[in-house]
Parts: structure tokens; C-alpha cells; sequence
């Protein structure tokens, strides 16, 4: 069963080369940071969100200058602490085409140096190299592709938690004045 | 006659002349050598001439000689027929000879035949194999005529099942090998029957007929690692080459990394050094961003003494100038103003490992285009026939290419670290600062409110 499941990504890992390899790393990378930051989003940060609520009704004011600049505070302090790996999740997505370039550059070298060795008359010798050109730009752009889908998406949600966050805030402390 | 003698004669006087007179006067004029000459050849002249007439005089003695020639030649004709008839004996007794062996060895010729061909083929695939190595095994020789004894097949037989026996086995000696510099030195070689054989770690090229052993141009590390460990006991991994040396060739003409680098050319050596100076300043910036967040902490700790070395203590003590009781707008804006002033501080570098980020790709794309600039003029001179003639060309193209990849994702990285940690650095800046300043603000309220009901009661 494992043997199955492995030996065809062990081939995928030779006949892509080592730059495939890399490619698969980042990708475990980005999803894993992809994943924490849903995680983080469903669990923890709903928690103190919560708890900054509950932070805010307690002040005794809330309409001073001052109120509204620890409130502007401490919304910033939360919204940022959900966008951190952002720049890293974007950084990574940038990564990957450039990762599948690389491999396509190496896969050509190496497609080279075997015409050097062997001459233009086998056009088999050279399917080594062209496996490492092609698959791993494939890869790049596939895991690109995904990446972008969701850095986008989560921008998004940012952007409406920070909206969120201001209009619970000022419901909660209309709710208390009332 | 008498030129020939007459030469003879200058040669004789130039021979004995000119060492004399070098050694009697050391500049003699030329004016004189050539009247010596010409003196000479005149004596010469005159001895010919003499000699000519005494000859001519003397008819008996000529005709005496003319006999004695005539004499001696009759001689040598009886001798060369004498001569003649020993030798057609003997091709009749080797006809006859050659005659009796057709007849009674007719059956054994094929064997013959075979036995011959087999020695040589042999002897040929020992030449360019490891089995002789350190040792001499000789083989029967037999040239085209002559007969195999008994002896001989034994021979070969016992040569054959004692290349047999070490073609089974491994074997340490020493023996002088050429290393990779020239030098031919006593190194300690062992041989793994007929398949391979190594010093030390490199293994050896096959060997070639007269020449002595040389080491292979270029033994991977990890090959050496293990033959080394098969030589001390501590693997039973061996390392065969069973193309006989082509791989062994074919890995020396890959170039190593430096030589990849080389292709690059100068557009590979300045992103190289682009790619250098963004990581230097980067990781300078990142450590000058590491200690001014260590020391914001840490006064984040301590609010009680505003340190200068933090912007966090510079921006909360230049505040605490303030005078009192301002317009909460123009606290902010005095805020904002000092925030303003220590960003440059925390971005800077920022723009420079930016911008190299941004052009090391495009310093690849270029030395693509001159690297297929150069392809097509290795093109146009030699035609299109040959593709190692564009090899050069299309190497650096694909080089600068990888060097500009290479050197622009660590200096991705490095900017997003960057900018994530100054970024980071400001947030926690601005919030400090505006909850210092709430809090200030909320301490001021208390104080007017107390204040004016102090005064208030008092007046």
C-alpha cells in the first residue's frame, strides 16, 4: 500500500530532478502556512476577538479621542497578528514560477551537455533533460496557480475582518449605551 | 678525371690550409685565401696532368691490368654458378620437405590455423584488460609457419585456466601509476578480476598496450568514498565502469560548478557580485533589525527609563517634552511626525536588495541574448552542422540565466524578511506610542477634572 502510494512520486522525484524536489518543498511549506493561517483564523482569533470585545465594553468611555486611538490600537494589534505570514504565503507564491525556471535553465543545460556527448542523433538521450525542463516548470505553475487562489482569497478575508472588527465594536458599545 | 681529382685536391688544401693559417695569423685577408686557393688549383692542375701522360706512356702496364681484371671476373662466374646449383638443391629438398607435410600434417593445418587465431585474439583483448596486471602471463607464440608443439597447447592451456582463475579474483599490488599531474609514482593498486582497478580512491584508466598506468581524469567523490571503504574492509560495495571508460570520460567532460560559473562569463560574474553586495546588505540590515527589536523589548519592559538607543524610548521621551495640556489632534501629530522620522532607519537597505532582486533575473535575460548573439555568429562562420560549435554560446545563455534565478530568490527572501520585520517593528512603534499617548491623555483628563474642581472649589 505504501509502496504504491511512494514509488510513483519517487519516479516523479527522478525524473523531475532535484529541482522538483525544491518545488514540492515550497508547496509543503506554503500549504502548511495556508492551513495554520485558516486554523488560526476559524479558532484563535475568533477567541480574542471575543476578548477585545469584552476589553472594549469594559472602558468606562468610549467616545474620547483617546478611547478611539487605543481602539484604532488594538484592532491594528489583532489584524495584524492575522496577516502576519501573509508577505512569507505571497513571497512564496512569487517562488514558485521562478523555481520552474530554474528547472527549465538546468533541464536545457543538461539536455546540452548530452547532445555534447552524444551527438544530435539520439533523440532519446535527451528526454532526461527535457523531462527536467518541462516538469518542473509544470509544477511551478501549478502550485503558483493554487497559491495565488488562495493568498487572494485570504487577502479578502482580512480586509472584511478588519471592517468586521471596527462595526462590532462600535454595535457593542451602542448596545451598552443604549 | 682531372676534375674530380682537382676538387679532391681543394678540398685537401682548404683541410690543411685554413686550420694553419687560423692558427699562424689570426685575421687572415680574404685577398690572400683566394690566391692560396688559386695557387693551389694550378699545382693540382699540373699533378693531373702529369700523372695523365705517364699513364698514357705506359701501354704494357695497362694491358697487364686489363688480364688481371679478366682473370678475376672468369672467378667469380664459377663461384655464382657453384652458388646457383647449392641453392636450387635446397628448394628441392624444401619443396620435398613442404611436400611430406602437406601429405602427413594435412588434417592438423585447420588446428593449426585455429590455435594461431586464438592466441592472437587473446593476446589483443589482454592488451586493453586488467587481467595482466602485475603479472606476466605468456602466451605460446607461433608465426605462420611453423608447427605447434605439444608444448605449446599446454602452454596455452595452462595460461588460459590461470587468466580464468584471476579473472575470480581481487588482488593488492604495487605497481607505478601515472597520476593526474604526470608524475608516475609507486602507488598500491588493486585489482577486481577483469572488471575494474584502483588506487586509493581513483580509479584507473584501462590500460593501454606499452603505456604504464594512469589514474582516470575524474573519479566522482562519492566512487572514491566507497572504493576507499572497500579497500579497508568497511563496505562490500564495489564500483564497476562496464562501458570500459566511457562513463569514466564522459563525467570528466562535465564541467564542475566552477567551470559552469566560468560559461557565465562577465555577465555571470556581476550578478554573482549584484547578488553578493544585496545579501551583505541585507543580512547587515537584518542584524541592525534584530537589535533595535531586542532593545525596543526591552523597553517595552522598562517604561520607567526611556532609553535613546530604541525608537521606541527616543519617540516616548521626546514626548515626554511636551507641555501639557495640548489639543489631543496636535499630540497625534506631533506623534506621527517622530514615527515618520524613524522609518528611514528601519527600511533602509530595503530599496537596494529590491531593486537588485528585480534586475539579477533580467542580467540572466541578457546574457541570454549575447550568449545566442554568440551562438548565431558561431552560426554564421561555421554553419549549422556541427552543434558542439554553438555549445559555448548556448551554455552562457543558459548559465546567466540560472545565476540570475539563483541570486534573485535568496534576495526575494531576504527583501520579504526584511520588510516584514520592519513593518512589524513600526506597527508595534505606533501602537506603543498611541497607547502611551491615550494613556497620557486619559492621566491629563483626570488631572484638568481634578484641577478645575480644585480651582473650582477654591474660587
Amino acid at each position: 500500500m505504501i509502496e504504491a502510494l511512494v514509488h510513483p512520486i519517487a519516479r516523479l522525484a527522478s525524473a523531475g530532478g532535484p529541482v522538483l524536489v525544491v518545488i514540492a518543498l515550497v508547496a509543503v511549506v506554503l500549504f502548511m502556512l495556508a492551513l495554520e493561517r485558516l486554523i488560526y483564523w476559524q479558532w484563535r482569533y475568533r477567541r480574542q476577538r471575543q476578548a477585545l470585545i469584552i476589553r472594549w465594553q469594559k472602558r468606562h468611555e468610549h467616545v474620547s479621542w483617546s478611547a478611539r486611538t487605543l481602539r484604532e490600537c488594538w484592532c491594528g494589534e489583532l489584524i495584524s497578528a492575522l496577516r502576519v505570514s501573509l508577505p512569507w504565503l505571497k513571497l512564496l507564491v512569487a517562488l514558485c514560477p521562478l523555481l520552474g525556471l530554474v528547472g527549465t535553465v538546468t533541464g536545457m543545460i543538461q539536455v546540452f551537455d548530452t547532445l555534447s556527448v552524444t551527438g544530435v542523433g539520439q533523440a532519446r538521450s535527451m528526454s532526461d533533460g527535457v523531462a527536467r525542463a518541462t516538469l518542473p516548470t509544470l509544477a511551478g505553475m501549478a502550485v503558483a496557480v493554487v497559491g495565488i487562489l488562495f493568498t487572494s482569497r485570504f487577502e479578502h478575508i482580512v480586509r472584511r475582518e478588519d471592517q468586521h472588527l471596527h462595526d462590532r465594536l462600535t454595535r457593542a458599545t451602542e448596545i451598552d449605551h443604549a | 678525371m682531372t676534375r674530380p681529382l682537382a676538387g679532391a685536391a681543394l678540398a685537401l688544401m682548404v683541410g690543411a690550409s685554413l686550420p694553419a693559417s687560423a692558427a699562424e695569423q689570426s685575421a687572415p685577408s680574404l685577398e690572400d685565401i683566394v690566391q692560396s686557393y688559386q695557387q693551389g688549383a694550378a699545382q693540382a692542375q699540373q699533378r693531373d696532368l702529369s700523372r695523365l701522360d705517364t699513364l698514357l706512356d705506359d701501354r704494357e702496364k695497362l694491358e697487364q691490368a686489363v688480364a688481371q681484371a679478366e682473370a678475376r671476373q672468369q672467378k667469380a662466374q664459377a663461384r655464382r654458378e657453384n652458388l646457383d646449383s647449392t641453392r636450387q638443391r635446397q628448394e628441392d629438398a624444401i619443396a620435398s620437405i613442404n611436400e611430406r607435410r602437406s601429405s602427413e600434417g594435412n588434417d592438423l593445418q585447420p588446428m593449426f590455423d585455429r590455435l594461431r587465431h586464438e592466441i592472437d585474439d587473446t593476446r589483443d583483448s589482454l592488451k586493453n584488460g586488467w587481467l595482466t596486471l602485475g603479472s606476466d602471463i605468456s602466451l605460446p607464440s607461433l608465426d605462420d609457419s611453423s608447427i605447434a608443439s605439444i608444448d605449446d597447447l599446454e602452454q596455452y592451456a595452462q595460461s588460459m585456466s590461470q587468466l580464468i582463475a584471476r579473472s575470480a579474483q581481487g588482488e593488492h599490488m604495487t605497481l607505478p601509476v601515472a597520476g593526474q599531474n604526470g608524475n608516475i609514482t609507486q602507488r598500491d593498486v588493486v585489482r577486481l578480476g577483469a572488471m575494474s582497478a584502483f588506487s586509493g580512491g581513483d580509479l584507473l584508466r584501462a590500460p593501454d598496450d606499452g603505456r604504464p598506468l594512469a589514474v582516470a581524469a575524474h573519479t566522482p567523490s562519492k566512487v572514491s568514498s566507497e572504493l576507499e571503504a572497500l579497500v579497508d574492509g568497511n563496505s562490500d560495495i564495489m564500483v564497476l565502469d562496464p562501458t570500459n571508460g566511457e562513463v569514466l570520460q564522459a563525467l570528466a567532460q562535465q564541467p564542475s560548478l566552477l567551470e559552469r560559473i566560468k560559461q557565465g562569463g562577465v555577465i555571470g560574474y556581476i550578478t554573482l557580485a549584484l547578488g553578493a553586495v544585496g545579501l551583505l546588505i541585507a543580512l547587515a540590515q537584518f542584524a541592525w533589525l534584530a537589535l533595535v527589536s531586542a532593545r525596543t523589548r526591552r523597553q517595552m519592559h522598562h517604561f520607567e527609563h526611556l532609553r535613546d538607543d530604541n525608537p521606541l524610548g527616543r519617540v516616548l521621551k521626546r514626548f515626554g517634552q511636551q507641555q501639557r495640556y495640548h489639543e489631543p489632534e496636535v499630540l497625534e501629530a506631533r506623534m506621527d511626525e517622530m514615527l515618520l522620522a524613524e522609518q528611514p532607519g528601519l527600511e533602509r537597505g530595503q530599496a537596494v536588495v529590491k531593486v537588485i532582486a528585480a534586475i539579477a533575473p533580467l542580467m540572466g535575460l541578457l546574457g541570454t541574448v549575447t550568449g545566442m548573439i554568440g551562438t548565431f555568429q558561431a552560426i554564421t562562420v561555421f554553419g549549422s552542422g556541427d552543434p558542439k560549435m554553438m555549445a559555448g554560446g548556448i551554455s552562457q545563455a543558459l548559465v546567466t540565466t540560472v545565476l540570475g534565478l539563483v541570486v534573485a530568490i535568496p534576495l526575494l527572501f531576504a527583501n520579504t524578511a526584511l520588510n516584514s520585520r520592519s513593518r512589524s517593528l513600526m506597527n508595534l512603534l505606533e501602537r506603543q506610542a498611541s497607547a502611551h499617548l491615550a494613556d497620557r491623555m486619559d492621566e491629563q483628563q483626570s488631572g484638568l477634572e481634578a484641577d478645575t474642581r480644585r480651582y473650582g472649589n477654591a474660587s
